[in-house]
């Protein structure tokens, strides 16, 4: 076992894979010798060179759309997006080659791309940094898209994200990549597709993702010194979505918190309300309430961040609201 | 330039004129049995750009690959597609290569070196940048050619997508097929420059402004971009100076190219002027050539005859390989 950060767990899905299966390759923006603006494949190019570690020009389209066709033609590229917020840069090709492929060919190609993009705000990094994309490809039939919250998550799904034979959009949050986990020596995965029940609780039921995750963390572990016991939900990938964890903890407890760090209008947690509201109806003791932020884009000056970005605080609000407390 | 044409047979040159007259003929039956019926796929016919479709995609080897535009027919027959299953797939039927997901003019079968191209005019160009890359990643002597419009020309992806295939020494061609019109905007309001092919020089590669309508000389310029292409002397832009005889399309609410122009170019048909050489130089007689036509004209009708019978895709198919397993 060792303790290694999410940055460097990720660095190391990627080095096994390439060490692997010589079809695998990065490419991005930055990402040769310098290593990435977060550094996240510093010292990769010195093992594999400049043709299995491609530093492009600024080019999202170019580059997305030149790892969709590398990957219907046998080729495993990992690209590299800079920051999440170029999802909308990326988007045609992501949106409309990446995810329409396999249908087009009716299921004759696959296209087994990932396309890594570090995102979300408190770097104070302003509104072209910082955003939360997770939605807007989320709602994209033919795209994996998930989100993992600790190093050892990190890992497992990435490398299951490599070997996945689909597009997978696989989100970073900025201020996850150093938080550490305890790593096997040995080979493991994380299925795609599988929410995990980070804290079991009885009395509510919290569900996060990303950054939110610690945070609920928190806001659970505060709820229990006044007697509430909540269940923390780390949904991890939200395409596809593990429906019968989120349904059946929430028919457990009967009450639940959506909580992200994107905007409230259209964001995921309207589509697990739907889910939760049509599957878990009757078994509901109050209104599902939702913790986002707000409509606006991401401020930079600190204060303005602070306000923006859902705190603990803001998840153990709703808990107490919720609970008549 | 290295005239290549010189090597080819006489066969190649009968092969040649069959392969446009079939291109022809397809799109010809296909207006006109949209006029009387309209068939579910909008035919936006490249009749009169015959000679690019021909003369650039003749002699390929195994590995090749082509991405060819929504009028590029020709290129299909070519790349070995049946007359059949074009007209069948036109007609909204359950053909093999795409069960009806896509519209017949973007088919893509990969072992056949045709990769699907998209309706976002311009998208396809990033994808077959990436389909080179794999080539060259995979240490092949294979080359990818893309063709596009004039309108699509001024698209990012396009600008982005030959500035990484430069930087990186790509095998690939991009043939932009400038048949002086987008749908209603003329060139000459869509570009500063004459000819479009100098536009590589800003690039640092070779451009070439080549005859659209002469099947020989675009044999010539393409081959010569392919030999440079397989030899690692990485990518060329070929500007190919055409016309396409009818409308953007046949729902094309009104055409307002001036009459005489039209009727200028009908005057350079490629088909009539490759049978000129033909019977001009003794290649072949006009028998030769009838022969050719009507085996043409009753393997068109043989397929429209199939389509009519062929039977429309099962309704649940819509829900089916949306991901790969």
């Amino acid at each position: 076992m060792k303790n290694i950060t999410m940055r460097d767990a990720i660095r190391d899905a990627l080095a096994e894979e390439m060490r692997r299966d010589d079809r695998v390759f990065l490419i991005g923006e930055d990402i040769g010798i310098y290593g990435g603006t977060l550094q996240i494949t510093r010292g990769l190019f010195d093992e594999f060179g400049k043709e299995r570690i491609i530093d492009t020009p600024i080019s999202e389209n170019a580059i997305t759309g030149a790892a969709v066709g590398a990957a219907m033609t046998g080729l495993r590229p990992v690209l590299e997006l800079m920051f999440g917020d170029f999802l909308y840069l990326a988007s045609d090709q992501l949106a409309n080659n990446a995810a329409k492929m396999c249908y087009a060919y009716d299921g004759r190609i696959s296209v087994p791309m990932v396309v890594r993009a570090p995102f979300g705000g408190g770097t104070r990094s302003g509104m072209h940094h910082s955003q939360n994309l997770e939605a807007l490809v989320a709602s994209v039939p033919g795209l994996k898209v998930v989100m993992p919250a600790s190093a050892y998550d990190a890992k497992g799904m990435m490398i299951s994200a490599i070997r996945d034979k689909n597009p997978v959009v696989f989100l970073e949050h900025k201020l996850l990549l150093g938080s550490r986990s305890l790593i096997p020596d040995e080979e493991y995965t994380v299925p795609l597709g599988k929410a995990k029940i980070v804290r079991e609780g009885r009395d509510l039921t919290v569900i996060a993702w990303g950054n939110m995750v610690p945070k609920s963390l928190d806001a659970a572990e505060a709820s229990s010194k006044i007697g509430i016991d909540v269940e923390v939900i780390d949904l991890r990938s939200l395409s596809p979505i593990d429906r019968p964890t989120i349904v059946n903890s929430v028919i457990k407890t009967g009450r639940v918190v959506i909580a992200h760090e994107a905007c409230l209008t259209g964001g995921f947690g309207g589509e697990i309300a739907a889910i939760l509201a049509k599957e878990a109806f009757g078994y509901l003791d109050a209104p599902i309430e939702r913790v986002a932020a707000p409509d606006t884009p991401v401020p930079f000056s600190p204060t303005l961040e602070d306000e923006y970005i859902p705190t603990s605080k803001s998840i153990l609000d709703r808990i107490k609201y919720l609970m008549n407390v | 330039m290295k005239k290549f044409s010189e090597t080819l047979t006489k066969e190649d040159l009968l092969e040649m004129y069959r392969l446009m007259c079939l291109s022809r003929r397809n799109e010809e039956a296909m207006v006109e049995i949209h006029k009387r019926t309209p068939l579910p796929e909008l035919p936006h016919v490249g009749i009169g750009q015959e000679a690019i479709m021909i003369g650039t995609s003749y002699l390929l080897k195994e590995g090749d690959m082509t991405m060819p535009s929504h009028r590029d027919r020709g290129v299909f027959y070519v790349m070995g597609m049946s007359s059949k299953e074009m007209m069948a797939g036109a007609y909204g039927k359950d053909i093999p290569s795409t069960r009806g997901k896509i519209s017949p003019h973007h088919i893509g079968i990969t072992e056949q070196g045709l990769v699907t191209g998209s309706g976002v005019i311009g998208s396809q160009i990033p994808v077959m940048t990436g389909v080179a890359l794999a080539m060259k990643y995979k240490k092949t002597d294979n080359v990818a050619i893309v063709y596009f419009g004039d309108g699509a020309i001024n698209r990012g992806d396009f600008h982005e997508s030959i500035n990484l295939a430069a930087v990186l020494d790509l095998p690939i061609v991009f043939i932009c097929e400038n048949n002086l019109y987008a749908i209603s905007m003329e060139v000459g309001e869509s570009s500063r420059v004459k000819d479009l092919a100098i536009r590589a020089e800003g690039y640092g590669i070779e451009g070439i402004i080549a005859d659209g309508m002469d099947v020989l000389a675009m044999y010539d310029v393409t081959q010569h971009a392919i030999e440079k292409a397989r030899s690692g002397r990485g990518p060329t832009l070929i500007e190919c100076k055409t016309y396409r005889f009818r409308a953007h399309s046949e729902r094309d609410p009104r055409d307002l190219r001036p009459k005489e122009e039209i009727e200028a170019w009908v005057q350079k048909c490629p088909i009539q002027g490759l049978k000129k050489k033909i019977l001009e130089e003794k290649i072949a007689s006009a028998e030769d050539l009838s022969l050719i036509e009507t085996a043409v004209n009753q393997e068109v009708e043989d397929a429209i005859s199939y389509s009519e019978q062929a039977e429309f895709p099962a309704p649940e198919l819509v829900y089916t390989n949306v991901y790969a397993e």
